[in-house]
């Protein structure tokens, strides 16, 4: 694993593992929790690609993704931006929650737990781990 | 779908009773970074050399950009020899002129460009340079030519980090501004990883493994651990 | 941008002529040269000081030196194409978008032209040292010294006549070797001794104190052109076809 860092952004790579979907992962969890601002210019391809020492395509193949998402728009000749629709982040990351909420009450489901019991493994996890 | 750079049916080439290239079928789709790796001996060298004309199949049927491979598909290609030396009396203002002159495709400014992210002194001599000098400067006569085509064999090879860094500054940097077709041959996969999207691994003149990078990292781990572990098993 | 094919020509010729000696590190440096410069110009000062005034020298047959010379560019020729594969440049070399023919042509024009030079030169310095043999000694007059300077020039005439063959095999020496045709070698010797016997017997390599043209003479050295054209053609082929890498 490596830790390199892209302009004020930090990412994390395993080349054990698909390079995009990384990029992609960690470049929505930025943007989601604001690491990145509303409205700010993310790394240029060509950046990102030559600190993470990657091939441009993966790095334009996240970032088309990202736009997709909604998270960024590219602004013509002057690279890409974060969003400046707080609502549009806002719901990305809802629609990330829902998504992660769904896979993990389905888990919970197939090994039989109720509602209640899940409710209880949650307030006991989160005392565990202390309150984030 | 996509335009095909390089079709090889059935290639092979023997040296005596050695074989160093066995009915290897193998096809090359425009704007990828394919990366030719395998042991010493496995067919990598000879395989770009027939690319390029320097050598000749005994049999079977190869395609570079839509032609027959010689001379003339040269001018479509950039290709950086094997354990290749530049002209010891050439200074690197010299070798620049020399591309221009000699060279399809070359840019000079992006040559000169080149030159100052490798910081290599105009009028230092190749006979004295170091041999990470004087790779970065093959290295620029390659890499400054708009050519649909790149092939550089062993471009890593026994060079000093710093040097590497910046070769890898330039590929990159190619790749993020020029439509090329990118052919490597390496040792030093690890240095490289990143770069590939399609990976083949040669064993004794054949195809061992090939995939696309990001699949075949899904399916094994790293191509640097998946080459460690194919090496091994060769060696049994 | 895209240079010519017609236009590259010249300056592959002039890529091949400046090339120097390759990139071993010269074990010699320029005082070392020169001092063994001034020693051997001494000691050829001194022996024709000495001969001059002891003896009656006969000065046409310093320019037997001639004869040997080509076989010097026979030997430099050879070494244009080693030094392609000594120097690991020979990637670079034959992978240039021109012809083999142009680029083994190339060479032949480089060392042909460069030839011509070290001829000339060994022409001047031999003047020269017949000069000063003509001036210092009683019996040599300057009537004496003329006929010797033409007929110097006719030697370096027939030299040059030659030059084209001895280069044209030296090439296709060089590229033997690196061929699948490498185990041609010996039969390589056998035509070169063949065909320099055979010039010899016809009379325009023989020591031929006459200065004049002849038909034969000039039929010969036609001949010799032909084959040299010929040989370049095969050395082409080779490097296109046969070549070992």
């Amino acid at each position: 694993m490596d830790e390199r860092k892209v302009g004020s952004l930090r990412l994390t790579l395993d080349f054990s593992q698909p390079l995009y979907e990384q990029i992609l992962a960690q470049m929505r969890s930025l943007i989601a929790r604001g690491a990145i601002d509303v409205g700010e210019k993310i790394p240029s391809v060509r950046e990102m690609a030559h600190e993470l020492k990657i091939n441009p395509n993966t790095v334009m193949h996240a970032y088309q993704e990202l736009e997709r998402d909604g998270l960024t728009e590219k602004r013509r000749g002057q690279g890409t931006f974060v969003t400046e629709s707080v609502t549009q982040i806002r719901h990305f990351k809802e629609r990330l929650a829902f998504d992660y909420s769904d896979q993990f009450l389905d888990k919970m489901h197939s090994l039989g737990f109720r509602w209640t019991e899940i409710q209880s493994f949650l307030t006991t996890t989160r005392e565990k781990k202390g309150e984030r | 779908m996509s335009e095909q750079i390089i079709s090889a049916k059935g290639l092979t080439k023997r040296y005596g009773g050695k074989t160093a290239v066995e009915n290897l079928t193998l096809n090359v789709e425009k704007g990828r970074v394919l990366g030719m790796l395998g042991a010493n001996g496995a067919g990598k060298s000879t395989f770009f050399r027939m690319i390029v004309g320097l050598v000749q199949p005994d049999d079977g049927h190869l395609e570079v950009l839509g032609k027959e491979p010689g001379w003339r598909t040269n001018a479509e290609i950039a290709y950086l020899p094997d354990r290749a030396r530049w002209y010891g009396d050439y200074t690197t203002k010299q070798s620049i002129e020399w591309g221009a002159r000699f060279l399809p495709g070359f840019d000079s400014e992006e040559a000169a460009r080149l030159r100052d992210i490798m910081r290599l002194p105009m009028d230092l001599k190749a006979g004295e340079m170091s041999k990470g000098q004087e790779a970065r400067l093959m290295l620029i006569l390659c890499m400054a030519r708009r050519v649909p085509l790149v092939i550089l064999d062993e471009p890593f090879s026994g060079i000093d980090g710093s040097s590497r860094e910046h070769i890898m500054d330039v590929l990159i940097d190619a790749l993020s501004e020029k439509q090329q077709t990118l052919l490597i041959s390496t040792h030093e996969i690890y240095e490289a990883e990143g770069l590939f999207d399609r990976v083949v691994f040669l064993d004794q003149g054949r195809v061992a493994l090939s995939g696309d990078a990001e699949s075949l990292r899904g399916q094994y781990g790293s191509i640097d651990a998946l080459s460690r572990k194919l090496y091994r098993e060769g060696e049994k | 941008m895209q240079p010519g094919l017609k236009s590259v020509f010249v300056p592959l010729v002039r890529h091949e002529f400046y090339r120097k000696r390759g990139r071993r590190r010269q074990w010699m440096n320029r005082q070392w040269r020169l001092t063994y410069l001034l020693f051997f110009l001494m000691i050829t000062l001194v022996l024709t000081t000495y001969f001059s005034l002891s003896y009656k020298i006969q000065l046409n047959y310093i320019w037997y030196v001639f004869f040997g010379l080509p076989w010097a560019i026979f030997g430099l020729t050879i070494s244009r194409i080693v030094r392609e594969w000594r120097g690991e440049t020979v990637g670079w070399w034959l992978t240039l978008p021109c012809s083999r023919q142009t680029l083994i042509s190339a060479k032949f024009a480089a060392s042909f032209m460069m030839s011509i030079l070290i001829a000339l030169a060994v022409y001047v310095l031999i003047l020269l040292f017949g000069g000063y043999a003509a001036l210092i000694s009683a019996s040599l007059s300057l009537k004496d010294f003329g006929s010797f300077a033409e007929s110097g020039l006719w030697f370096f005439f027939l030299d040059i006549c030659s030059f084209p063959l001895a280069i044209a095999f030296g090439l296709l020496y060089g590229t033997l070797a690196q061929t699948k045709w490498r185990p041609a070698i010996p039969l390589f010797w056998i035509i070169w001794s063949l065909g320099w016997s055979i010039g010899g017997s016809l009379g325009w390599i023989r020591p031929d104190p006459s200065i004049q043209l002849s038909f034969t003479m000039i039929l010969t050295v036609l001949i010799s052109w032909t084959i040299s054209w010929l040989l370049l053609v095969l050395t082409a082929w080779l490097l296109e076809k046969k070549l070992d890498l």
